[in-house]
């Protein structure tokens, strides 16, 4: 886990602030304790730790974390955001990243970035998920449907993954909000 | 400055008995102030009375206490309250009344003997909070065994009233039916020291406090350590009293906490896990220790060494936070994963975690500040003035100690007198006007009678007397000629223990006293003081030390360890018999004290020697007054330096009892305590100034950098140099600026910490984001030491912007010339990847080094030096300003680095010190000088030679004469006087000829 | 008679259902009356805050909406959509600038009488101390499980408002009360990587592994959980061999109270329930 290659300073180092706003998040205060690395479960997974990532934050190295597998490997658990010393919400900040990589089109290929949006996209049409919908579309799209055939028929046999599920009637509203949140600078 | 109106009260109140309290009770006492000493507790003594060692020493600190807390409870001028609280403070500064509650004790302190039968009979068990719950003790209690006052109280919220222990005690000292009093005093000033509560680790649940047995707090670990503790010293884990061999510390426990309100260091904690790491490693040889840490602060004199030792004895420091103390279920084991320096994370299993758990406010201190009506800062501490140390809101009050800031003992003595300073200074005018002095009875004449020797042998808890059987070296004891009469004491050094010794004396018609303890240095005065209260001449004692030379050294072998305490009582025995009564005389001290050093050390030394109504002389050697005051233009918290070089040059030139001496050099010092001589050159001139005291405040200066192109680019400075272009203003242009902190600081030729850099790079960092804000700050550091409220700057500067990157000392930044400007390579340990930052300046934080000229006036002034040069004072903890010689007392970076704040404290410390010497008016010799045998000397002059005090000269007749006052008893001379006419008192030929005589007896 | 407000989310339509079964059979038993939201949506759950943070507060505020509609507390049984449904009922309450935004967002203003509570809370909280064990028929004696509240449940804390975040005890006292034997374990509330169960299913495979190795640590014969997605990924994602099975809680009350139905809840398991629940034959139970 290491930053390859010599980096110049200064950087941008305005991108820090800019993380800091989007996610109203403090964080120009961490002291790189790695208090927050000490307990992330997914640590061993990723190409950075969480404090590597605000680490890179604050030397504004904002492609490197906008390309990192890090960011969409943060499962939102929130203990490092409740241990915190400095009051850090890191989960937030990560899905800050996460929605920064996302506009940039940075990791576009990454399938954590894919399914969210599947998802929502599953929202945004029927107003509930339809799990089997989603994750059979998920799977086509992957290319993983093969691998996961076993366990989809599974759970298509236990009567877990119902083709037919009532969406919400006034789908309306749920387009509203959607609509809402772009016009209030969002989605 | 505080003034009062027409003359004031000649008395203080202090509040809090802790080491803080007790120093200020103290100091003002011996400066001639009737002192109420008001504690909330049963007893003085406070948190320091709970430690087991103290750092860096690894002195046993009990021991070094409880001769301060007898000399409380032993001074005339100091009336302990205990069981007691302020309730309202009315009037004004030199005229308060205060109105006090004493909550019923139910023990009748006049007749109580503390013989604890009380204690054996009571029914009702209580978690003790002396041990910090670990244990249980009976709801009629003692605090610890060595308490002052050391009497019975009983806890009324648990007593079940069954009058057991009323029925049991013989004195009839218990009292159910007091009832709590309140009554008025008057007082000139008030100290406030109400010291500190430790952080709570339930709110931080992740480290599993309270829920998993095997995570105790530091202070719980402490008692554990400790010899008086609940498992009387042995090392053993809560839950199943096994032996940890695996221990972890977790520093950081809500301190430096934002995200619990504590945004603060707590400055104590780093040292003293460091320690308990140690002492671990002595309980437990094979212990493997890890301290897991963010920042290791070991910012103190000789700490950093400390730290060395440590990491070479074995001790893992890990930087690196702790997320979770979690159960291994059924092991009781503990898991802790972490970041390894190499950068991995693993899990490590331990059998004990100790949570360094952080300094709060005390408990009532809200309370205490509203009816003391002073303000609180914002996290809760006693608002108190950078300048003005203990000045609170509120004229005639003080603050003191860890109520105004997390600061280890040395400072909070320090800071202790100070405050006393404030007080002796503001109440001068009444200064001896209610003060008690001690007398003794008449001597007794015992010179014709027959040798009748009382022997009192201690157990020092089981500091001896877990390994020397001492009820048997007091039997052994009573058959040694003219040994009338022989007993065991639990601890010798107790209030009740000296009074019994006194009462035994009278009884059997004692005429020499043997006292077998431990070391004479602390505590022969104190069992002096019952002979003379017994009426015996004091000389007639003599003391054997079985502690340090019999247990402590052969903790392994019980059996030998007695005989060799059996064989050092029969020498003292022996040598008691010959003893005889010595006469002191008396000398006039010289009422004025030489301050050298014109700094702000300096001045504030002088302005308190004098405002506290003694004369002074100022001797500096620049032709202008201010030292490094003159280059300081900022400070971290606001104040304006060169605002105070200015009032403190105004009020040293304008103060009619002090005299300045600028452009003038030491050349020679005669004399002794008292009555010293220095020869000084001020241009051609030589002047002679008589003084009785010497406050040495030399300063220190910022050393010249060797690295980084220092010196040979332009754009390299110093901050110090850089502070003068902040203050100029010409820092408008800088894009890019890198500080490199620890330039020539904790390295091999300078291994110490300079302890102001990281402030000081924090300060002019915020100087210039102010000045500048569109400017980059890169500040390169080793571990940031921002102790205390400095702490909330460094979080200011992280606001800011200012970037903090670590540097591994292996790897050192590189500075490079790129024309103008600069390139700095600094490898971030972080990614483990290199930066490279081109700047247009690079800062360096240069180490504080002592004056050249300090080891030539530590030769003039023959007071000790540090292995780093700066001065050494008599002890680490309870004597920061004194020099081991009596007068000489030490102010400033000349101790060792510190911060402007600090260095005023320390002046005004000294100050108090030195008025407390003077306000004795003469000096008593000491009986242990020597003698001559006019008859037998031959004038050779090897005494005048090897005396290290000057207290020896030849007459007119070429015969060699003592000044008593001035001899120190070290015995030089009388060893290398080649006739034997030199004999010392106490120490005389045939006593130690007899002595040895007996040792080879056995 | 309690009467909540039920957002079963879309989960219990699906790999869920036997979570929303048995739920719904408990509450009856206990005399909560639960009254489904009209014409729900989803919460947007682990999704929508990784994509936008207005959005994954104004989703689950148009289901507060429905719920101050009908003048109920609210009662989420998947720890996910209870912990996005606080998230905005939290915002709502304390954060000024962030309720305006969702009240423009999803249309409504919120008055502030609803409350969102997990199962769990409700069935601890809201019903008098000792029904539950009251209403045990065959105790689960000699079961030993291992009770997993995970993230979504407990933090952060000052929006869940849960006891003890650190080491919760609720579902513990529960299980006893049951007559099972909860054990000590120190995966309660780590992460078993649900949210990645669909797109790194080898980091979930491996966060299932580590919890169940925990819980075998403690010596617990099963799981039981208070989350569908928790469920679903802590037995689909087990490494190869795991045989250990997780239940809801709400099937273990179910079982205990004797209720008809279990049979059908316990086939939905992707691992076989019973030999886990072998030791309740042989104590009779």
């Amino acid at each position: 886990m290491a930053v390859r290659g010599a980096v110049a300073l200064p950087l941008d180092l305005a991108w820090r602030e800019e993380v800091r706003k989007a996610s109203g998040q403090p964080v120009e205060l961490c002291y790189q304790c790695a208090k927050c690395a000490a307990g992330c479960i997914v640590l061993e997974h990723a190409d950075f730790t969480p404090h590597q990532v605000l680490r890179m934050v604050a030397l504004g190295l904002r492609d490197r974390v906008l390309a990192s597998r890090a960011i969409w490997l943060c499962s939102g658990c929130l203990t490092c955001t409740v241990r915190c010393p400095n009051g850090i919400d890191i989960a937030r900040v990560m899905d800050t990243l996460k929605e920064m990589a996302a506009a940039n089109g940075a990791n576009g290929k990454n399938p954590a970035r894919l399914f969210h949006s599947m998802f929502v996209d599953n929202i945004r049409g029927r107003g509930r998920v339809n799990e089997a919908v989603l994750l059979g579309r998920y799977e086509l799209t992957t290319g993983r449907i093969w691998k996961e055939l076993g366990q989809g028929l599974t759970l298509l046999r236990k009567g877990k993954m119902p083709v037919f599920t009532p969406g919400v009637r006034h789908r309306d509203e749920v387009r509203r909000i959607f609509a809402r949140v772009r016009e209030l600078g969002g989605h | 400055m505080e003034q009062t109106e027409g003359r004031p009260v000649g008395a203080v109140l202090v509040v809090g008995g802790g080491v803080s309290g007790i120093q200020a009770a103290l100091d003002l006492a011996d400066a001639g102030f009737r002192v109420y000493l008001v504690e909330r507790q049963p007893a003085i003594g406070g948190r320091m009375a709970q430690l087991d060692k103290t750092f860096p020493t690894n002195d046993c600190s009990m021991c070094t206490l409880a001769p301060r807390l007898v000399e409380c409870g032993r001074h005339p001028n100091i009336t302990i309250l205990t069981c007691a609280e302020v309730k309202e403070v009315t009037g004004v500064a030199g005229d308060f009344t205060v109105k006090v509650r004493q909550y019923a004790r139910l023990v009748d302190p006049d007749k109580c003997r503390g013989c604890g039968e009380c204690e054996s009979v009571c029914p009702v068990e209580v978690r003790d909070e002396f041990n910090q719950g670990l244990n249980m003790r009976k709801a009629i209690f003692r605090p610890y065994p060595q308490a002052v006052p050391n009497i019975y109280a009983i806890d009324i919220n648990r007593c079940v009233e069954c009058v057991e222990c009323a029925e049991t005690c013989t004195a009839g000292a218990i009292d159910p039916f007091m009832g709590d009093r309140e009554f008025r005093l008057r007082v000139g000033a008030l100290i406030l020291s109400p010291g500190y509560e430790l952080f709570d680790p339930t709110g931080r649940p992740e480290f599993g406090y309270g829920v998993l047995p095997n995570v105790v707090t530091s202070l719980e670990f402490e008692r554990l350590l400790s010899a008086s503790g609940p498992y009387q010293g042995h090392l053993v884990r809560p839950s199943d009293g096994s032996v940890p061999r695996r221990i972890a510390f977790v520093q950081c426990v809500g301190s430096r906490d934002v995200a619990r309100g504590a945004v603060y260091c707590s400055s104590v904690c780093c040292m003293h896990a460091t320690k308990q790491a140690l002492l671990a490693m002595e309980h437990i040889p094979d212990a493997d220790v890890a301290i897991f840490y963010i920042d290791l602060r070991a910012f103190g004199k000789d700490f950093e060494r400390y730290y060395a030792k440590a990491r070479e004895s074995g001790v893992r420091y890990i930087r690196c936070m702790v997320s979770q103390v979690a159960t291994v279920p059924g092991s009781g084991e503990l898991a802790i994963r972490y970041r390894t320096p190499e950068g991995a994370f693993r899990e490590e299993r331990f059998d004990m975690v100790v949570l360094s758990v952080g300094l709060r406010p005390p408990q009532g201190l809200a309370e205490l500040a509203r009816v003391a009506g002073i303000e609180l800062n914002e996290f809760g501490f006693c608002k108190t003035w950078e300048f003005y140390p203990n000045l609170t809101s509120r004229p005639g009050v003080y603050a003191a100690g860890v109520a105004v800031e997390p600061k280890d003992i040395p400072e909070t003595v320090v800071d202790a007198s100070s405050a006393a300073a404030n007080a002796s200074r503001l109440l001068q005018a009444a200064r001896g006007s209610l003060a008690a002095t001690k007398s003794y009875p008449p001597e007794r004449e015992v010179a014709h009678e027959a040798p009748r020797i009382g022997v009192f042998v201690c157990h020092c808890g089981v500091n001896i007397g877990g390994v020397v059987d001492v009820p048997e070296v007091a039997r052994y004891a009573a058959d040694l000629p003219g040994v009338v009469h022989s007993q065991d004491l639990l601890f010798a050094c107790a209030q009740d223990s000296i009074s019994a010794i006194s009462e035994t004396i009278r009884e059997h018609n004692l005429n020499r006293v043997v006292v077998a303890s431990c070391t004479p240095r602390t505590h022969a005065p104190l069992f002096q003081a019952s002979l003379r209260e017994a009426g015996l001449n004091p000389y007639l004692y003599e003391h054997v030390n079985i502690r340090e030379q019999c247990s402590w050294v052969h903790r392994d072998d019980p059996a030998r360890a007695t005989a060799k305490a059996k064989d050092l009582v029969r020498m003292a025995v022996t040598k008691a018999r010959l003893l005889s009564p010595v006469i002191t005389t008396f000398l006039d001290i010289e009422p004025l004290v030489l301050v050298v050093g014109g700094g702000a050390a300096g001045m504030t030394a002088a302005l308190s020697v004098a405002d506290q109504g003694f004369p002074v002389c100022l001797v500096e050697k620049e032709p202008v007054l201010g030292g490094n005051l003159r280059h300081l233009f900022y400070t971290l918290e606001g104040s304006d330096p060169q605002a105070l070089l200015y009032d403190l040059t105004v009020r040293v030139e304008h103060h009619p009892l002090i005299r300045v001496l600028t452009g003038a050099e030491i050349v020679d010092v005669t004399g002794y305590t008292g009555n010293y001589v220095t020869r000084l050159r001020q241009g051609d001139l030589e002047r002679e100034i008589k003084h009785g005291a010497v406050i040495l405040a030399t300063g220190a200066v910022e050393s010249r950098p060797r690295e980084y192109l220092y010196g040979e680019h332009p754009r390299v400075v110093t901050q110090t140099e850089f502070e003068r272009m902040l203050a100029s203003g010409r820092v408008g242009g800088l894009k890019n600026v890198v500080m490199i902190q620890c330039v020539g600081s904790r390295q091999e030729d300078r291994p110490y910490c300079s302890r102001v850099c990281c402030g000081h790079a924090v300060k002019n960092a915020l100087k210039l984001k102010e000045l500048n804000p569109g400017a980059n700050v890169f500040i390169l550091y080793r571990d940031v030491r921002t102790y205390g409220f400095k702490e909330r700057y460094y979080l200011q500067a992280r606001e800011k912007g200012v970037l903090f990157i670590r540097y591994e000392p292996e790897a050192k930044p590189a500075v490079e010339a790129k024309g103008e400007r600069l390139r700095v390579r600094v490898v971030e340990p972080v990614l483990n990847t290199p930066l490279d930052i081109d700047v247009d300046l690079v800062v360096l934080s240069a180490a504080i080094e002592p004056r050249p000229e300090t080891a030539r006036l530590a030769q003039l002034f023959k007071v000790p030096l540090t292995p780093d040069g700066f001065f050494a004072e008599a002890h680490m903890k309870l004597r920061p300003v004194d020099f081991a010689t009596e007068g000489m007392y030490l102010a400033g970076l000349g101790h060792a680095p510190k911060t402007l704040g600090e260095a005023l404290a320390q002046a005004q410390a000294a100050a108090v010190r030195a008025v407390g010497l003077l306000a004795k008016g003469r000096l008593e010799s000491l009986g242990i000088t020597v003698q001559v045998n006019e008859g037998r000397c031959s004038g050779c002059g090897i005494c005048v030679e090897v005396c290290p005090y000057g207290a020896r000269y030849l007459d007119e007749n070429r015969v060699a004469r003592v000044i008593a006052a001035v001899c120190r008893g070290c015995g030089a001379c009388a060893a290398t006087c080649p006739t034997g006419a030199t004999q010392q008192l106490g120490f005389e030929d045939r006593q130690i000829m007899r002595m040895i005589e007996s040792a080879l007896l056995a | 008679m309690v009467r909540l407000a039920y957002y079963p989310g879309c989960s219990l339509e699906a790999t869920g259902k036997e979570y929303d079964t048995s739920a719904r059979a408990v509450c009856q038993a206990l005399g909560i009356e639960l009254v489904e939201l009209e014409d729900w949506n989803c919460c947007g759950a682990t999704s929508a805050h990784s994509v936008n943070n207005l959005l994954a507060l104004a989703l689950p505020a148009r289901n507060l909406a429905l719920a101050q509609k009908l003048g109920l507390d609210v009662v989420a049984p998947c720890s996910a959509c209870y912990n996005r449904l606080r998230q905005a009922e939290h915002a709502l309450r304390y954060d000024r600038e962030t309720r305006a935004a969702i009240e423009e967002a999803a249309g409504f203003n919120f008055l502030g009488g609803v409350t969102v509570l997990s199962l769990l809370e409700a069935l601890v909280k809201r019903i008098r101390p000792g029904t539950i064990a009251d209403r045990v028929v065959h105790p689960l004696q000699g079961l030993r499980v291992a009770c997993y509240y995970g993230c979504l449940l407990v933090r952060p804390p000052e929006v869940t408002r849960f006891d003890r975040p650190e080491n919760p005890v609720h579902l513990d006292e529960l299980v006893a009360a049951l007559g099972a034997e909860p054990v000590a374990w120190r995966g309660k509330t780590d992460c078993c990587g649900a949210s990645h169960a669909i797109t790194s299913p080898e980091v979930a495979t491996a966060l299932v592994g580590r919890l169940l190795a925990l819980a075998r640590e403690g010596g617990a014969d099963a799981l039981v959980t208070a989350c569908p997605l928790c469920q679903t990924s802590l037995e689909m994602r087990r490494p190869a061999g795991e045989t250990m099975p997780t239940f809801y809680f709400t099937e273990l009350m179910g079982l205990a109270f004797g209720l008809p139905g279990t049979r059908a809840w316990f086939a939905k398991h992707l691992v076989d329930v019973r030999p886990a629940l072998r030791v309740l034959a042989q104590t009779g139970s």
